[in-house]
């Protein structure tokens, strides 16, 4: 099946979803993004006309009451072996640039 | 090497209880040839000799005390890396988890220790299982074992590779949409994608947790089912996951329909499609009913299959930001950090497939993209559950070509066309299975692929006997 390219997606387009996505693309790499991106977009545009007017499916995700654990507190992971992965830990916490101008 | 090397689990148990050999010497084996095949293969991305040898003598003592643990107790075996392992590094062929070792077991971990099987190591994949070729892997590339110039299929390229070269009994993969039966079919080994919820995600590193299944690679159709039975079943840590009440398998002769749309010039190979011909005439003449049936648009399934995947994949992926475990990059405020460290650790593919599901998400094309993906995944599960009303099994191929050269240029687009057989069965929840059926004229395996009704996996097994597949059939 053809694919009709989709030629609307710029570059001002991916730094925008860079942002949002707290993602860096090199800067010599972003035309090939671009071009790429614009091609899964193009396989995408396969679902507009698709003769459909169901519910969105969510069928698989969807949990019954009767799924979840009982609300009982259970003994877990110490708070030593949470912390042991963490790129930096300060008197038990997880330490994080500033958030907080001053 | 050992000749026995290759038996099957039943084989094994009956060597462990002859005294023909024992569960170390057994792992030690497969060390040894792990050790001999990994240069050109390239399927491990950790090897642990120590635990491996550990769990072996474990079993030993057991069967020595008169108590083994049943049918998977002293098999070595591995696992991808997208399973968490307690004090085995967990990476998902990412920078990101490169050093990441997890507190905790997968829940299919869990019961497999507990079925006493040896764990091997971990097996290399695409980057947090986004690939179909194992060559987006951050950490090496695996190649096919039957031409190390062909890619070994992905994303559970490894856990492929690694059955098929002789390098464990047998391996779990994860399938989005068709991550285990691609490679199955590219390596020659049987691949399980059982009904979506028949084993436990708990523990297992995401991708698309509404397609995400943990599945089986094996040499044969028992070791399969052996394997299953164990894995299979509610785990109240995984709200997704369901009792098992496995479909019994019907006395009258199959029902067996054609995939007809795969048969139009184009659509796959022509060698893989005389081999679907000539499945459907091996069902046939074992006394099947054949009949021939039409998907609704398998390209539109596909779409549909990438954006929804790609969605829920941008989201799945905000949890690595740097602070709490996983690759850390530098930032003078918390935004730079989360961006140095997603921005350095996560490879290409990754990157596309976050930006692209968070394009599919934003504003109004929330609705008219994701939200008409959902509904085009209605269809096509409304479509196959009617089909399945009339059959027993869906006759497909599991790949529109054999394993493909290692280092070909591909686009996304063409990436995501090596999951066209395998995405409605994804979308669906349905079990399917990836069957090996011999080798094309280069040497390459070729594979076709059966589905069937939700926990109906005996009966994917039961019908590669009717397709004339032995346990010899898989594997170098």
């Amino acid at each position: 099946m053809m694919i009709e390219q989709n030629t609307e997606f710029s570059l001002s387009d991916l730094m925008d979803l860079e942002k949002v996505c707290r993602l860096s693309i090199p800067e010599e790499e972003r035309s090939e993004f671009v071009e790429s991106l614009r091609e899964m977009i193009s396989l995408a545009s396969l679902l507009k006309d698709a003769p459909t007017d169901r519910e969105p499916y969510s069928g698989n995700l969807e949990v019954r009451l009767s799924d979840l654990r009982v609300d009982q507190a259970e003994s877990s992971f110490s708070r030593d072996v949470l912390l042991s992965e963490a790129s930096d830990v300060t008197d038990g916490f997880f330490r994080v640039p500033r958030t907080v101008e001053d | 090497m050992h000749a026995w090397i290759n038996r099957s689990i039943k084989e094994h148990q009956a060597a462990f209880a002859a005294g023909e050999y024992t569960s170390r010497e057994l792992t030690s084996a497969f060390l040894k040839r792990i050790e001999e095949k990994e240069p050109s293969v390239g399927a491990y991305l950790t090897v642990d000799a120590e635990g491996a040898l550990r769990e072996a003598d474990a079993s030993d003592a057991r069967r020595r005390l008169g108590v083994p643990l049943g049918p998977l107790d002293g098999i070595p075996y591995a696992l991808k890396d997208t399973f968490c392992t307690v004090g085995l590094r967990t990476t998902c062929a990412s920078r990101m988890l490169e050093h990441y070792v997890p507190p905790y077991d997968a829940e299919a971990v869990s019961r497999l220790r507990r079925a006493g099987a040896v764990l091997l190591g971990k097996l290399n994949l695409d980057e947090f299982a986004m690939g179909s070729s194992t060559e987006h892997s951050a950490l090496g590339n695996t190649r096919n074992p039957y031409n190390s110039d062909c890619v070994a299929g992905g994303s559970s390229g490894g856990s492929a590779a690694a059955v098929a070269a002789g390098e464990c009994v047998f391996s779990l993969g994860t399938d989005t949409g068709g991550s285990i039966r691609q490679p199955a079919a590219f390596c020659g080994v049987m691949g399980l994608k059982p009904t979506y919820g028949a084993i436990s995600r708990y523990g297992v590193i995401a991708l698309a947790s509404s397609l995400d299944c943990v599945g089986i690679l094996s040499r044969c159709a028992e070791d399969g089912e052996i394997v299953l039975s164990v894995l299979a079943g509610k785990d109240e840590k995984d709200a997704t996951s369901r009792a098992y009440l496995p479909s019994s398998i019907p006395s009258r002769p199959l029902r067996v329909a054609l995939v007809a749309d795969f048969l139009r010039d184009g659509m796959i190979a022509e060698e893989i499609r005389a081999l679907l011909l000539e499945s459907a005439e091996r069902f046939r003449k074992k006394g099947a009913q054949v009949g021939e049936i039409s998907l609704p648009s398998p390209m539109r399934a596909l779409a549909a299959y990438s954006v929804l995947t790609a969605a829920e994949a941008a989201s799945e992926l905000g949890r690595y930001d740097g602070i709490r475990y996983g690759f850390a990059g530098a930032g003078e405020d918390l935004e730079n950090r989360y961006v140095s460290s997603r921005g350095e650790s996560f490879g290409r593919e990754v990157k596309r497939r976050i930006l692209f599901g968070t394009y599919v998400m934003t504003g109004s094309r929330r609705e008219e993209i994701y939200n008409q993906a959902r509904r085009v995944r209605g269809d096509v599960k409304a479509s196959m559950e009617k089909i399945l009303t009339e059959y027993d099994l869906i006759l497909a191929p599991a790949t529109p070509t054999v394993a493909f050269a290692a280092g070909a240029q591909r686009s996304p687009a063409e990436m995501y066309c090596s999951d066209l057989c395998t995405v409605c069965g994804s979308l669906a929840g349905l079990p399917s299975l990836s069957v090996p059926m011999g080798k094309n004229m280069e040497g390459l395996p070729m594979a076709v692929q059966l589905t069937a009704a939700p926990f109906s996996e005996s009966l994917l097994y039961h019908a590669t006997a009717l397709l004339e597949v032995s346990h010899e059939s898989s594997g170098i």
